[in-house]
């Protein structure tokens, strides 16, 4: 995991399907209600940040295996909002190593852009990775 | 400005110190549900094992899991999330029964708009071990 190391991003198109789900959705009809939403200012129903959070997820657990499980954060800021039919993108790249007396401690940076390469969350994930016993 | 409706929540009702504690037992229903909104078909998330030894939770879903400390409050209508840090401390088994603790850390205005934030931990029901932490900040209805 050298500094410097791109990720392998994932790319997830957001449908209504994403947008009703039981998990992400909810009560609030700012996820699904066109009418609701444009009355707060959006183009039309917006995802939760956590959906973009769970693609950042897929990613992160792909390249850390296990070690994102446990002894790790996961901090995101939220910069603009995914709408449906978007296209969102995951990126991550390693941007520190120290060592800790228990493993290294990697920092990554990683966000999601979407169809128009518009940075929409940005985050940071630190996470302990041990060596193999 | 949109009009509230009956229990959706704005910000001048909200209480700093305000504390709620909850229960929720982590099926593989509630999994698959999550890798369905997700799209992440994990096999480490189950019915099959992981290296863990065991279906593990998609750590995301007891993010998830964290949003209901103003539940008894009322709901979060046109909120919108601006920012989390999940502390994700060790990995959880599907069909564990996890004890959530959130609070109202604190609340503000800045720029002219109103922030809540909130701060929620989760243990293992049984053994008492702190598995998840989260903090977040929201930006809430005022009353019109």
């Amino acid at each position: 995991m050298p500094i410097g190391h791109h990720l392998p991003g994932i790319s997830r198109r957001i449908g209504i399907d994403q947008l009703r789900s039981r998990t992400f959705s909810g009560y609030n009809p700012i996820h699904w209600d066109q009418d609701y939403a444009r009355a707060r200012g959006f183009a039309g129903p917006i995802a939760t940040g956590q959906l973009l959070t769970a693609y950042m997820q897929e990613m992160i657990v792909g390249f850390l295996g296990v070690h994102a499980f446990s002894n790790t954060t996961f901090t995101c800021r939220y910069r603009a909002p995914a709408h449906l039919h978007d296209t969102i993108t995951t990126g991550g790249v390693v941007t520190d190593r120290v060592a800790e007396r228990n493993g290294t401690r990697v920092t990554i940076d990683v966000w999601c852009s979407n169809q128009n390469s518009v940075h929409i969350v940005s985050g940071v994930v630190s996470s302990l990775v041990r060596p193999r016993p | 400005m949109i009009a509230s409706t009956d229990d959706s929540l704005v910000w001048e009702d909200i209480p700093v110190g305000h504390t709620h504690a909850w229960e929720i037992t982590v099926t593989q229903d509630a999994v698959n549900a999550y890798c369905d909104g997700a799209q992440d078909y994990n096999p480490w998330y189950g019915p099959s094992s992981s290296p863990f030894g065991w279906p593990v939770v998609p750590p995301m879903l007891i993010s998830r899991l964290c949003r209901f400390t103003l539940a008894p409050l009322g709901k979060m209508t046109g909120w919108i999330q601006v920012l989390h840090r999940n502390g994700i401390l060790v990995p959880v088994a599907v069909g564990s029964t996890l004890a959530f603790v959130g609070e109202v850390s604190a609340k503000e205005r800045r720029r002219g708009k109103p922030f809540v934030n909130l701060r929620a931990v989760a243990t293992n029901a049984s053994s008492g071990v702190a598995v998840f932490e989260q903090t977040s900040e929201y930006i809430c209805r005022e009353r019109p």
